[in-house]
């Protein structure tokens, strides 16, 4: 229809029109047939259940008894009444700060020392890659073993020069720290890739010029590679963080909230609420706050992204 | 050409991903149909032919013995087809409760003692009281004390099947060694009481091997009624209180309880400390709590020799909790009538001599006859640490927000196995976080 208005050349657009338009409206259906079944998947194991948990969320909705519309009242007990809450919102925040810069310096470090030709180069890559491509609950079950208490891994070499190791996951204190940690080794080769593939395509002629004004290495990384890749850097920086508020399946596996409530995070205590003592309202309710700190946060990146990223095409 | 090869090529993949999910149940209920259509050509006057499901926690040798049972069942009934479903024990609640809920529970279910009250209290489950006037069944060898949970006004709700004394299973080999005298010599002599018990425990254990005394968990962790109420029972107190509505747990004695097992692990160090999952076959544990059904895997051992014993006693006796396992049919099923009949058929006096092989029956004529005996290391044996301890072994505790309950208490306890909070502390911190779900 847009070519309607075209008129210089009358007849030439009469010849478009007929045809782009035949080709448009089948087009239309062909587009439309081709995303088919992941718009229908979309709608019918996404949106629609999405749509049902949002509604579900002001309602007390539990396996045990009949369900009331109760307004805002999960909301309401989320912030004011349930200090596990709280707690729970806490432990996310602290697993995110742990994780977060662990990972991307960890990342960025071995990206650089990689980023170079060495024999066995792609050895060292590969293997580092591995625990990524890894099932998480099979990497949690492993590292289960590594940390337990006495006869661990972990615990059986400490014991070789003479220590005796902590009960790393029935602590209170060291539990999430060792999940944070074992959640970094399972994805840092993630971040890596992403960061090797941007500092290959940092052009040679920056480093060169930099050379010949005799820059220190130091210089040379935070003046020209860091704002080179901070493109890469800020999209890691997003992906990790909303990976890491929805950190599930390494605490079920490891620590099963534990011990106490030490390690209960959101997704955790929303599976907790959900399927293990049928709340499903207040499960629901605690989804939606998650889900609201997630949007927050990213708009938040978002935006100051224009402060932090220099080179963007 | 090329674009109706695509066309036809989306509408394929539209109609693959439209059909794939439904896929499973089509090729059930076409299986289904033509089982039927079978069925009814064999049989036209048996009635209409009828599926029913049976949900179990069992490992495979008990689903095989199942198995072996339907068959029987399906000759003398040609119109009940029965599959059975296993569930794994840690989600079996949770995955009954989410199936009743969406309308797809099974006909036919275990349930353990935890799981009764929550699903008898919602109404969820078939009254089978009519099973009291079948005389072929003799509904009066069923041990009365075994009914209690699933029984209501007079109503009976389901049959136990299981019903196993804790007991002790003990490394008669380490005892040997050490010239120790042993749980069965010190219960004959009257003396078997948790003094001699931690005793002995201390005597047996070596770390340098890695061997500890006792250990009292025998089915994970997290599983604290398992492993704590008997001792709870031993020293005289009990979780919650006969009627549910408070937590009993909360005084003296129950800190002497919980005092004593935080001392075996933390100040004597001759019980495996938490998370730790060490088993009685690999030989390292001297002493270790576990039940009947746990006969099967102590016989696989070869390395040394074994012996079974009751419970040591405490201030106010043994203790003993049994482990508890009904059959019960779902009050939403569409064939009461023939759930009824295979309820009837999998426990009456026959069959529960086969199960007998595994699960301690709760009818008296099996329990006490010759075939069960032979069951464990020996007859003696048999009598003294299941056959004695039955009129006095009491079931676990359980409660209809039980759920609930039970998350609760296992993040309490584990300031305690986590050292963090003395036992004092704990059973406070019980109270606060329990009592509250008892209403």
């Amino acid at each position: 229809m847009e070519f309607a208005d075209v008129k210089p050349e009358p007849a030439k657009a009469v010849v478009r029109k007929g045809k782009t338009n035949r080709l448009n409206k089948h087009e239309k259906w062909y587009g439309y047939l081709f995303i088919s079944p992941m718009v229908i998947g979309y709608v019918v194991f996404l949106l629609i259940p999405i749509i049902a948990a949002f509604s579900m969320s002001f309602t007390n909705a539990s396996l045990l008894h009949e369900s009331e519309f109760i307004g805002l009242g999960n909301y309401k007990k989320a912030f004011t009444e349930d200090p596990l809450f709280w707690q729970t919102v806490g432990h996310t925040l602290y697993f995110s700060l742990g994780l977060i810069p662990l990972n991307l310096i960890l990342a960025l470090g071995l990206a650089v020392l990689l980023n170079r030709k060495l024999p066995f180069i792609g050895f060292f890559r590969t293997a580092i890659f591995t625990p990524v491509v890894t099932s998480i609950v099979v990497w949690s079950i492993v590292w289960k073993y590594i940390f337990a208490t006495d006869n661990g891994l972990m615990n059986q070499l400490l014991k070789l020069i003479g220590i005796t190791g902590p009960a790393w996951l029935y602590n209170m204190e060291l539990a999430m720290p060792v999940v944070i940690l074992v959640s970094v080794l399972k994805n840092v080769g993630l971040n890596m890739v992403i960061f090797l593939a941007a500092l290959q395509d940092v052009p040679k002629m920056y480093y060169e010029a930099a050379t010949i004004d005799g820059a220190s290495k130091r210089r040379t990384f935070f003046s020209i590679t860091l704002p080179m890749i901070s493109p890469s850097l800020f999209l890691a920086l997003i992906l990790t963080l909303i990976g890491s508020l929805k950190v599930f399946s390494q605490i079920q596996v490891m620590t099963d909230g534990g011990p106490g409530t030490s390690t209960y995070v959101l997704v955790y205590y929303i599976y907790q609420q959900a399927f293990k003592i049928f709340e499903f309202g207040y499960a629901s309710a605690i989804a939606f706050i998650l889900f609201f700190l997630v949007l927050v946060l990213t708009i938040v990146q978002w935006n100051l992204r224009k402060r932090w990223v220099h080179h963007e095409q | 050409m090329k674009k109706r090869y695509a066309l036809s090529l989306a509408i394929l993949l539209s109609a693959a991903t439209l059909t794939a999910c439904g896929n499973n149940s089509n090729n059930s209920s076409n299986e289904g149909n033509t089982a039927a259509a079978g069925e009814a050509t064999k049989s036209e006057d048996s009635g209409k032919s009828v599926n029913l499901k049976f949900s179990i926690w069992g490992n495979d040798t008990h689903k095989k013995m199942y198995e072996d049972m339907i068959a029987k069942f399906h000759e003398s009934h040609p119109n009940i087809n029965v599959e059975i479903m296993t569930i794994p024990f840690a989600d079996y609640q949770q995955k009954l409760s989410i199936m009743q809920a969406s309308k797809t529970a099974p006909d036919v279910a275990w349930l353990a003692e935890r799981m009764i009250p929550q699903f008898l209290t919602a109404d969820q489950l078939m009254d089978i009281s009519e099973i009291k006037n079948d005389t072929a069944y003799n509904f009066a060898d069923i041990y009365p004390s075994t009914l209690n949970l699933l029984s209501k006004d007079d109503h009976v709700y389901g049959i136990p099947f299981s019903t196993p004394p804790a007991m002790i299973y003990y490394n008669k080999t380490l005892f040997e060694e050490k010239g120790l005298a042993t749980p069965t010599e010190l219960y004959e002599q009257g003396k078997w009481n948790y003094d001699e018990f931690l005793k002995a425990a201390k005597a047996l254990t070596d770390p340098a091997k890695g061997i500890y005394g006792a250990n009292m968990v025998r089915n994970g962790w997290n599983n604290w009624p398992d492993a704590l109420q008997s001792i709870f029972n031993a020293y005289g107190t009990d979780f919650l209180s006969a009627d549910g509505t408070k937590l009993t747990l909360n005084s003296k004695e129950g800190e002497q309880a919980l005092t004593m097992f935080s001392d075996m692990i933390f100040k004597e160090k001759v019980h495996p400390k938490p998370g730790d999952q060490t088993t009685f076959d690999t030989g390292k544990i001297a002493m270790q709590k576990e039940l009947f059904s746990y006969m099967g895997k102590a016989k696989a051992v070869t390395d040394f020799k074994w012996d079974i014993a009751p419970l040591p006693a405490g201030p106010a006796g043994t203790g003993t909790t049994m482990g508890y396992a009904g059959v019960v049919g779902m009050k939403d099923t569409k064939h009461p009538k023939e759930t009824l009949e295979f309820i009837t058929y999998i426990t009456n006096p026959d069959n529960m001599v086969i199960t007998s092989q595994f699960f301690v029956p709760s009818r008296k004529a099996v329990l006490e006859s010759d075939d069960f005996l032979k069951q464990g290391p020996s007859p003696e044996s048999v009598k003294m640490a299941v056959i004695d301890q039955m009129p006095t072994a009491k079931s676990l505790p359980a409660h209809p927000n039980w759920q609930q309950i039970d998350t609760k208490m296992q993040s309490v306890l584990d300031y305690l196995y986590t050292q963090s909070a003395s036992v004092q502390d704990v059973l406070k911190k019980a109270d606060t976080e329990i009592t509250p779900l008892l209403k």
